[in-house]
């Protein structure tokens, strides 16, 4: 892997969706303990 | 009160007009927000969605070839066009899911249409921020006002408006409903989106896959993009599932609080 923008892609797309998932998650566990 | 009525969402608000005295169990019924049954679904899907992610990157990064005139940067390719693709996917959710919601006014439609806006903007931020850093190399520049990316730009504004809109407006029936109006209107740029290579000049490659001469790639190329769709499908449906769960939730909690809060209820003695 050689280009800056190619790693800056997938690395940015990872932060994005695995930060999304995260969110959903910890929001999932906050309702699951009866937190609004 | 039959199941039909039972997910109708405008059953506790109207009953609260009435200044009836409700209780939280009717209302959450009323509700449709019966707690989310645990199921297999998120786990089986959440294994599917990694291991369709790691078999997409040992495939984008390692397997496929480099391209010839583009050289490693077009292996963002891989990861740019699935999540433009379930993106739109997506935007045609919250079309569908909007009409059947001003059909049938069932949260559930609301739930659906709220969760696949709000996941399909997550996808197309993801083509926002991935298709400038391709781009740059390839075209000298992050960004060009062509009719691709402006139409696409203002399909990610119309998606975003609509999850701003259902923030702003508290009262959930006339949140359901307006929000159904913008999905509905906000879907006739997807079409945009899709000709706006073929109606106009633009920067922006055409089909590739698409194509009428049949698919303008070589095969590797092609079965690794057919494992980013199959991901980021998989990813968009374990992302919508954990939203509606979520979505559910909250309404279950929402529902008794509005009773409360609404005038006809406080001025009851």
């Amino acid at each position: 892997m050689t280009s800056p923008y190619l790693l800056a892609a997938y690395l940015g797309s990872a932060a994005l969706y695995g930060g999304y998932l995260a969110h959903l998650l910890r929001r999932r566990r906050a309702l699951a303990h009866g937190s609004r | 009160m039959s199941t039909t009525d039972a997910s109708r969402q405008d059953a506790p608000v109207s009953a609260a007009r009435v200044g009836a005295t409700v209780p939280v169990e009717t209302v959450m019924t009323a509700w449709g927000a019966a707690p989310p049954r645990r199921s297999l679904l998120v786990p089986v899907l959440a294994a599917a969605t990694a291991l369709s992610m790691a078999v997409l990157l040992l495939g984008a990064l390692l397997w496929a070839p480099a391209d010839r005139l583009q050289g490693d940067v077009q292996r963002i390719f891989y990861i740019h066009v699935p999540a433009a693709w379930i993106g739109m996917l997506g935007f045609t959710v919250v079309f569908v899911a909007s009409i059947a919601y001003l059909v049938t006014r069932s949260a559930r439609w609301d739930r659906l249409a709220a969760s696949s806006a709000e996941v399909g903007v997550v996808f197309t931020t993801g083509v926002m921020v991935t298709g400038p850093l391709w781009a740059r190399p390839i075209w000298g520049v992050y960004w060009d006002w062509d009719p691709r990316l402006t139409s696409f730009f203002v399909l990610w504004l119309l998606y975003v408006s609509y999850l701003v809109l259902r923030s702003y407006v508290p009262e959930p029936t006339r949140r359901a409903r307006y929000s159904a109006v913008l999905g509905i209107v906000a879907f006739l740029d997807v079409p945009l989106v899709y000709v706006s290579v073929r109606w106009w000049r633009s920067l922006h490659p055409g089909p590739v896959v698409a194509n009428p001469d049949g698919p303008q790639l070589p095969g590797e190329m092609l079965a690794v993009l057919g494992v980013g769709i199959a991901a980021f499908t998989l990813l968009y449906l374990l992302l919508v599932r954990l939203r509606i769960d979520n979505a559910v939730r909250e309404d279950e909690r929402a529902a008794p609080v509005r009773i409360a809060d609404t005038p006809s209820s406080r001025s009851r003695p």
